[in-house]
């Protein structure tokens, strides 16, 4: 293979694509342990610091917590949304 | 119903905008065809930021304007030619060229796409979900009143109270769809087939961008294959972004193009700002930073700063100051944050503002500089959004035959493996040989891959660099196709050295794509598609266009409850944002059968339509549930023993229509 003569520039283009590359692997090793219960918990419980009770109880947002977690959204005994895994 | 006038007429617009514009440049295509639909692009990312410059100068959004700027240069070029006598029929030849008949396949996905698009959009009378019907009154706003700033109303308390997508929302998708539907009376039709045109129209323009940006047709032809079939990019939804992510692949165009002839930077230009005013910040900031890690890739690539498409980019943004500098202007630069961090009171008191703003930490409050750029970077990358969640590996991996509407997700079995073959095979492939000047587009591809899989899982990972991960999906599917191409002509040159021919490799891989991505996203886009809350069960939009259908269009329709923008996306007509009527609406419960007649004759309305479960659910809300119970009947009562209410069709409990007598 040829040998190609790189500018200070294109190596520090070229090692920012590797680490981000790398760091992409991280952040979805990471996420890949958070899909069960407790990243669905985590995700609800973000939502209600961020923006309330009352939004992060909708149904919508329930939904989409539980969906990222990989479960699907039921209601248990007493009427509230909470997530089921298989 | 349709319009053939109207889409002679867009192409009339698109064409004669863009020919002027190219009249500045020397370098163009030199396939006719492929010239044509250059010019096409052109034109269309010169439209919108052309609407901001007419309203800004307060001249009329009028068609006949449009026609006449789109026509004048060609008609003076043509007069020119005509008196030089140089006015010849170019030969004619039925031998094709690679390039031509790669083009041709192109024209042959672009219109299957339509196909599907129009055939999804069609299979339902009504508009889908919110947003269209929000669009519908923008459009008919335009339409009517020539105009893309907001009305002067009074006592008005919450910023597009009114019209949601004009004002300070930019007017570049309303102002294209009210001018189209002046001479297009059908604005449902209007609005569904020429979203789905703009959408298909974009992958014409991406096999364009890509064919200059990675330089050979036949690449670009199978990576706009996998754009048409991978779920993610577009459904048939109408909002802005089917226009402002379309511009993305003209403006793209033109900056690769720079660097053969100067003069596409001033198309560059436009086009962004066409982008920055197309769209209500997200989709440009996003686009924006596509283009621009093009230039800082591209710059170092070629070991040399690309000042021309930098200054493209920043004078194109710069240009949409046009619009936005009216904006803050007009509400001040703490209402316009405001109206853009998730808070868009406009009068309230001071302490309801600052609570407001919670989640754009310190952008309008008392905080230090720091703070309020802090609070604004925050609001600018946060990662809520109604549809954005964690999104997990299946739904990448696995496209579904259910899916968002707006927004869809997915990417499909074959087209994952082929875009994760490409990635390894580009990075081991070549190595340190990816900063060379001539492989630009696989870093770029990488680049843009790397910045739309960080937005798409905002709520996944540590830190969000995108506003809204849902709507980053649209924009992952471009690298991601991108590198499936590269993957899939990798394993075509490895399997040549077991003798496979080529054409076999592609043949099952783009079955395989068709089977896992293609059949899905089909499914989703012909599917019938939900629509607004505002109806109370899933057959009266139904039972509403029908009705709607059996009158003149654009005649002027009340519901009693203040949901006009079902009138006027089912292709009737009400003044929403007329004072009158705002004011007459505020009590209406209150103003007997006889009121009620008197103000609808006199703003020109010919039916009322009365729907007591539809009124009941919004009255409730407008005035609690007492005032509702006590208030309602009474007045149903007074409408049916009104002798100039005269009711003429009746859907059993759903609702009644009269004529207003």
């Amino acid at each position: 293979m040829e040998q190609v003569h790189l500018t200070i520039w294109q190596k520090g283009l070229l090692w920012l694509l590797y680490g981000l590359v790398i760091l992409m692997v991280v952040f979805s090793v990471v996420a890949y342990f958070d899909k069960d219960y407790e990243g669905y918990h985590k995700c609800v419980q973000k939502k209600c610091e961020r923006k309330g009770e009352a939004f992060c109880q909708k149904a919508r947002e329930q939904q989409n917590c539980c969906l990222g977690a990989g479960g699907q959204l039921a209601q248990n005994n007493v009427g509230k949304f909470t997530c089921v895994f298989s | 119903m349709i319009s053939w006038l109207t889409i002679v007429l867009f192409f009339v617009y698109c064409w004669g905008l863009g020919f002027s514009a190219l009249s500045f440049v020397h370098k163009k295509p030199e396939l006719r065809l492929e010239k044509f639909f250059v010019t096409i692009g052109v034109g269309l990312g010169i439209f919108p930021i052309l609407v901001v410059l007419l309203n800004l100068v307060h001249i009329p959004l009028d068609w006949k304007i449009f026609l006449l700027l789109s026509m004048v240069w060609p008609i003076v070029v043509f007069g020119r030619k005509l008196y030089a006598k140089e006015l010849a029929m170019p030969p004619f030849s039925f031998s094709f060229t690679k390039s031509e008949l790669m083009l041709c396949g192109a024209v042959v996905i672009m219109l299957l796409s339509l196909f599907m698009y129009t055939k999804g959009a069609f299979a339902y009378p009504y508009l889908e979900d919110e947003d269209p019907w929000g669009h519908a009154v923008g459009s008919k706003y335009v339409a009517l009143e020539k105009r893309a700033y907001d009305p002067v109303l009074k006592d008005q308390t919450r910023l597009d109270e009114v019209l949601a997508y004009i004002d300070p929302y930019p007017p570049g998708y309303d102002g294209l769809m009210g001018v189209l539907h002046q001479t297009s009376p059908d604005l449902n039709w209007t609005l569904k087939f020429f979203n789905a045109l703009i959408i298909s129209l974009g992958l014409l323009f991406f096999f364009l961008c890509t064919k200059e940006f990675v330089g050979d047709s036949g690449k670009a032809l199978l990576a706009m294959l996998f754009l048409a079939m991978i779920p993610a990019y577009f459904s048939h939804f109408i909002w802005a972004h089917s226009y402002v992510v379309m511009l993305f692949f003209p403006a793209m165009y033109a900056l690769v193009m720079i660097k053969q002839d100067k003069g596409w930077m001033w198309i560059g230009l436009i086009i962004i700002a066409s982008i920055w005013v197309t769209q209500n910040i997200e989709e440009p900031i996003k686009l924006t930073t596509m283009m621009l890690l093009f230039v800082c890739v591209g710059s170092i690539s070629a070991t040399k700063f690309m000042r021309r498409e930098f200054l493209a980019i920043a004078g194109g943004t710069l240009f949409s100051l046009l619009w936005w500098g009216a904006m803050v202007a007009k509400y001040g630069y703490r209402d316009f944050i405001r109206a853009f961090t998730g808070s868009n009171i406009l009068v309230a008191e001071e302490g309801a503002l600052e609570s407001a703003v919670s989640s754009a930490v310190g952008a309008t409050g008392q905080g230090s500089f720091i703070q309020k750029i802090g609070g604004i970077f925050t609001s600018l990358t946060s990662s809520g959004g109604t549809a954005s969640r964690a999104y997990s590996f299946n739904d990448f991996f696995i496209a579904r035959g259910e899916n968002l509407i707006n927004a869809p997700i997915g990417i499909g079995i074959v087209l994952f493996i082929l875009t994760f073959v490409g990635i390894i095979w580009v990075l081991w492939h070549y190595r340190s040989r990816l900063v060379e000047s001539k492989n630009t587009w696989l870093m770029v591809s990488l680049f843009w891959l790397i910045y739309t899989f960080w937005g798409v899982n905002g709520q996944t990972f540590l830190v969000s660099i995108a506003r809204g991960p849902f709507r980053m999906w649209l924009l992952l599917a471009i690298p991601v196709v991108l590198l499936a191409m590269e993957g899939s002509y990798m394993l075509a040159g490895l399997m040549k050295k077991w003798n496979v021919p080529a054409i076999l490799v592609f043949g099952v891989i783009i079955i395989g794509v068709l089977l896992t991505s293609g059949y899905q996203k089909y499914q989703v886009n012909t599917a019938m598609w939900p629509t607004s809350g505002a109806y109370v069960n899933s057959i009266e939009p139904f039972e509403y266009a029908a009705w709607f259908n059996s009158i003149p269009l654009n005649t002027k329709v009340f519901l009693y409850v203040p949901r006009d923008k079902l009138v006027i996306g089912l292709g009737g007509e009400s003044c929403l944002w007329c004072q009158e009527v705002i004011d007459f609406r505020k009590d209406i419960l209150h103003k007997d059968a006889v009121l009620l007649h008197t103000f609808l004759k006199q703003q020109g309305y010919e039916y009322l339509i009365l729907n007591g479960n539809m009124d009941r659910k919004m009255f409730t809300t407008q005035f609690g549930a007492n005032e509702t119970e006590k208030l309602l009947p009474q007045r149903y009562e007074e409408i049916q023993k009104f002798g100039l209410f005269k009711p003429v069709y009746y859907k059993e409990n759903m609702f009644v229509v009269m004529r207003v007598g």
